[in-house]
């Protein structure tokens, strides 16, 4: 019969013996894809620091933080109201290519970890309420444009959200595919090249608008009456988008192996 | 561990002058200790998992408001960990049960099957009766009795003095040795 004593001792040896357990540590798979996730955000918060940082006003990371966010804000209410109108065009709407470069964007300048994950889902959810019902108002084509575009939205936000926070996500789309299978057997897809916008254009306008921030930078630290400049410097940038995307739509890209690559 | 505190120090040192591979480092000392601090606490995988990722992206952000004015750099962290799991706690409302039966695997050659068959089954009723333990009493055995920490830097991640921490792993160890031995009577 053990005692108090004995008892204890069994005791504090078998807690710390828990420390060793399989359940109570990190699995491989977790250890070695959590790593890659957080140093990729580093890398992307670092790269975004540094850019900020190279004027000497913006050696203070939260004033670069402050600075990113309210470039976002301006870059969505411009005076145009163009990219604003753009966030509520559906995909049938000529103003979609400028909705999915602006959402591109937005995701590229948020400057932390969190806005990114805010923004991502917030796309998510767009995307969502993109999808068509039943297909009663697009071709399976167009429809299944729809839906790729859901899933790449989704794999996006993976990157900086729990699978938690996708999970209602992932069960529509599952649903929806599972409905387009059922339903959409016998149909083909159609052979007609839809307009798409012109990644490496698209690619060339992100560019633009990163210059575009450096220069709002330099400007931000003159006086009040260089405000005007800089928003004046912000939608000359849009309006250049703009206008860059309208060229693209009228110059679609012929990719017909993209349709057979999904 | 004084080896490790000065490799530390020098790592967090290294961030804090721009060298993101360096945090990876820290990131490989830090892992296990943090997740399992964390699944004591919660009592399952997958939110030790989500949430050892938000510490580590808060310990990434505010590194370089650390300063090591008598606080060492692993203990701020586990102060970290630990506000994150009482946001947790506030988030879902809920008292957290510990759902994961831990089942010992490993069997040391030294022991007879008799033995390994005791020590197995203490281990499980251990994990599943720190469930009914009020939180703080879980907190302050899996950072004393699991992770062996010493007072010192137990009261500096819990901040709270050292004396009061000894109260406190006494009656925590005593409430879980009466709930073992009862369940075992």
């Amino acid at each position: 019969m053990k005692n108090e004593i004995d008892l204890e001792q069994e005791l504090l040896e078998s807690l710390k013996s828990l420390k060793k357990n399989e359940h109570a540590n990190p699995s491989l798979l977790f250890r070695k894809n959590s790593k890659k996730r957080l140093m990729n955000i580093i890398s992307d918060e670092a790269s975004v620091e540094n850019n900020a940082r190279s004027f000497v006003f913006f050696r203070n990371p939260k004033f670069a933080f402050r600075f990113a966010t309210a470039l976002i804000i301006i870059f969505l209410l411009t005076s145009s109201g163009t990219i604003l109108a753009a966030q509520n065009a559906s995909p049938n709407s000529s103003l979609y290519p400028l909705k999915l470069a602006s959402e591109k964007t937005l995701l590229n300048i948020s400057p932390t970890f969190s806005l990114k994950a805010k923004v991502s889902v917030e796309i998510v959810k767009r995307r969502g309420n993109e999808i068509s019902p039943e297909h009663k108002t697009t071709s399976t084509a167009e429809y299944k444009n729809e839906l790729d575009r859901y899933r790449e939205s989704i794999e996006e936000a993976k990157k900086y959200n729990s699978a938690k926070e996708l999970e209602d996500d992932e069960k529509n789309l599952e649903k929806l595919l599972q409905n387009t299978r059922g339903k959409g057997a016998e149909e083909k897809p159609q052979s007609t090249i839809k307009p798409r916008i012109n990644e490496q254009e698209v690619e060339q306008n992100k560019q633009e608008v990163k210059s575009a921030e450096s220069q709002n930078t330099t400007i931000h630290t003159e006086t009040n009456a260089s405000k005007t400049n800089q928003t004046e410097s912000v939608q000359k940038t849009i309006d250049e988008i703009k206008t860059n995307t309208e060229n693209a739509l009228q110059n679609p890209i012929s990719s017909p192996n993209h349709e057979q690559e999904k | 561990m004084n080896g490790t505190k000065e490799t530390m120090q020098a790592l967090v040192e290294k961030v804090q002058k721009g060298d993101k591979n360096a945090f990876g480092e820290i990131y490989d000392l830090l892992l296990d200790k943090i997740y399992r601090f964390i699944f004591f606490r919660v009592g399952n995988k997958e939110d030790a998992e989500d949430l050892t990722e938000n510490v580590f992206v808060k310990i990434w952000k505010n590194i370089s408001s650390y300063k090591n004015k008598g606080l060492p750099f692993e203990a701020w962290a586990f102060r970290i960990a630990k506000n994150t799991v009482i946001d947790f706690y506030r988030t879902k409302k809920q008292k957290i049960t510990l759902t994961d039966n831990i089942k010992e695997t490993v069997a040391d050659a030294k022991e007879t099957h008799e033995e390994l068959l005791h020590s197995q089954m203490l281990k499980e009723v251990i994990f599943n009766k720190m469930k009914s333990l009020p939180d703080s009493y879980r907190e302050i055995i899996v950072l004393k009795f699991i992770e062996e920490k010493d007072n010192k830097e137990i009261s500096e991640i819990l901040e709270k003095p050292e004396d009061q921490i000894r109260v406190l792993q006494s009656r925590a160890l005593k409430a879980l040795k009466t709930l073992i031995y009862e369940k075992r009577n």
